[in-house]
């Protein structure tokens, strides 16, 4: 299915963008480039020269700080969504399997969690925690685990009533051999699927907390925050357009990978 | 029957909505005292206790539950501990500005969003369908505020077509107040100096917010539409001799747009709550803004009451939405 998908040439330039992140992500500290946290040069300094992408307000090398802002919200957003997936399916995979009461109760859970308007739950579930950025990512799992518990539990349900699973029962395997041996591998796809869609919402969502103040602190070379401080003087944009490219190429290469995925998982 | 069940399920729903937003004001880890009296009368023991009588803060959790559920019911969001005033009150005065925020949105982001499903399946497969789709990744992969800043920063900041954030020039006299909302108003009241500017002031925000509506929409309704060109129907018309555009627009579209009309409905209300962001790039009095201002001064009666709010705004349009899908495809009314 991965081969498949990636025959396409988007698919292909998303999987080098996300590469290039991931790799700068571990990287970056020993390229050389200046603190991003550190006052380095003039203030406001346009692109050009030792700086090309600008200073900020606080004489802060902009690209460095770009570069070093995929330290945060990649591994927040890969957690986010590794943990809201692995309790989502883990609780899916519950209530598919056992159904009756405890089904009931998990999927009526799920519905509350997923009433909430997602920037609304994130934001009271932040606002409760205070801000920080593992708190806005707590804010995020809070919003995205019953999304992974619906999606296993129809699974689930689906693959029971397959016969390999009834004949499973007849011969009076133990349910948790069954759950693990017979049910949960066939239900793996449609979740990996979706993992790389999430993970481009998840940091949107993330630099949108970041970005009313929820997220990370200050000085944090995080985008959301960055965008937030040069919102206030848009003729200098170099200091919106640094972490505004960041968050959309990441996001856009999500996107058009899992697109692609969904729709090779499809036919 | 579908819809029966929901109903069924709403009052579960609605008290889980209850629930979980008063468990999260009650969870901040900062006694809401505080934020009431403030740091400095917190030594004096007969202040605080004061305090958490007059707010009902002194009784079991349980109680304070069940009697903000039985308020809330009245319509009664208690008192906020920002403002003083009831949050019922604060809310009805901002939520004119974000409906005319997001009416405007949603309707900006429909019509364009099926014009572009339209010509996109007009001609699939060709450039202009590539560039649709390009759009529609794009439209669902760019953050709302850095939507909202790129458009104030080419419309206003660099080309100076559109006025900045605001709903309206301070100079001006806002018409008097009948819906609250500022076109709406002003047309009433005739004032055409101040319609003239509140329209000006609202095309950036409602376009940065109605844009991934547009992408979704887009995306949606080009499946759709593409799906329904290949059924029988559309094949017997065509070899009748009826023109492609009239194919489409006439056979097609009416069958095509119910999946999409079903996500704009439920999008509404999700809308109205992430009108969050959009509301601070463009310095909108709205609820979003509020919501903001409350969760960052932890006025949990009003975090809770937008929260519940929101919560209940979108299951109740889930039904909306449902019997609405029901009314425009008969073949789903005895499912």
């Amino acid at each position: 299915m991965w081969r498949r998908a990636l025959a396409s040439p988007a698919a292909l330039l998303a999987l080098l963008v996300l590469g290039f992140w991931v790799v700068t992500a571990i990287t970056v500290p020993w390229w050389g480039l200046p603190d991003p946290t550190e006052s380095v040069g003039r203030r406001f300094q346009p692109p050009g020269g030792a700086f090309p992408l600008g200073t900020d307000a606080l004489g802060r090398c902009v690209l460095s700080r770009t570069l070093h802002g995929a330290r945060l919200s990649l591994p927040l957003a890969f957690c986010v969504v590794v943990g809201a997936a692995a309790l989502g399916v883990l609780l899916g995979a519950i209530a598919g399997f056992l159904g009756g009461a405890a089904d009931w109760l998990l999927s009526r859970a799920a519905d509350i969690a997923l009433a909430f308007p997602p920037v609304l739950l994130a934001l009271a579930v932040a606002a409760t925690l205070g801000p920080g950025l593992l708190n806005a990512g707590l804010a995020m799992l809070a919003v995205w685990w019953p999304i992974y518990l619906r999606l296993m539990r129809a699974q689930v349900r689906g693959v029971m009533r397959m016969e390999h699973v009834q004949a499973a029962v007849t011969v009076g395997s133990t349910p948790a051999a069954i759950l693990r041996r017979h049910v949960v591998p066939l239900c793996t796809t449609p979740i990996l699927v979706a993992l790389p869609l999430d993970l481009g919402q998840v940091i949107l969502l993330g630099a949108g907390l970041s970005f009313v103040g929820l997220g990370a602190p200050p000085p944090a070379p995080e985008w959301g925050l960055m965008v937030a401080e040069g919102a206030t003087t848009l003729h200098r944009w170099w200091l919106v357009a640094g972490p505004g490219v960041a968050i959309l190429s990441v996001v856009l290469a999500c996107t058009l990978l899992g697109d692609r995925l969904r729709e090779q998982g499809r036919g | 029957m579908v819809l029966i069940q929901r109903l069924l399920l709403l009052p579960v729903l609605l008290l889980g909505i209850a629930a979980v937003s008063f468990g999260l004001s009650r969870a901040t880890g900062v006694d809401p005292v505080i934020a009431i009296v403030g740091e400095r009368a917190m030594e004096d023991p007969a202040v605080v206790a004061a305090a958490r009588a007059q707010w009902g803060l002194d009784r079991p959790v349980a109680v304070q539950f069940l009697r903000h559920v039985a308020n809330a019911v009245q319509g009664d969001f208690g008192t906020s501990f920002r403002t003083r005033r009831p949050v019922g009150m604060d809310l009805a005065e901002r939520l004119p500005a974000t409906l005319e925020l997001v009416l405007a949105a949603t309707l900006l982001g429909t019509l364009v969003g099926a014009a572009l499903a339209l010509l996109s399946a007009r001609w699939p497969h060709g450039l202009l369908d590539q560039a649709v789709r390009g759009f529609a990744s794009a439209g669902v992969s760019i953050p709302v505020f850095l939507a909202g800043l790129l458009l104030l920063w080419l419309f206003a900041t660099s080309l100076d077509w559109l006025p900045g954030p605001g709903r309206l020039d301070a100079r001006l006299t806002p018409p008097p107040v009948w819906t609250g909302m500022l076109l709406v108003d002003a047309a009433w009241a005739m004032d055409w100096a101040v319609w003239r500017d509140a329209a000006r002031r609202l095309v950036l925000p409602a376009a940065a917010l109605g844009w991934g509506i547009a992408a979704l929409v887009a995306r949606l309704l080009r499946a759709t539409l593409i799906e329904e060109l290949a059924r029988f129907h559309i094949v017997a018309a065509r070899s009748r001799g009826l023109s492609e555009g009239r194919l489409l627009l006439d056979h097609a579209l009416p069958n095509a747009m119910v999946p999409a009309l079903t996500l704009v409905s439920l999008s509404f209300a999700t809308l109205v709550a992430g009108a969050v962001l959009t509301e601070t790039v463009f310095a909108w009095p709205g609820v979003g803004a509020y919501a903001l201002e409350s969760a960052r001064t932890l006025d949990y009666p009003a975090i809770m009451a937008v929260t519940m709010l929101g919560g209940v705004a979108l299951a109740l349009s889930g039904v909306v939405a449902d019997a609405g899908q029901a009314w425009l495809d008969p073949r789903l009314r005895d499912r």
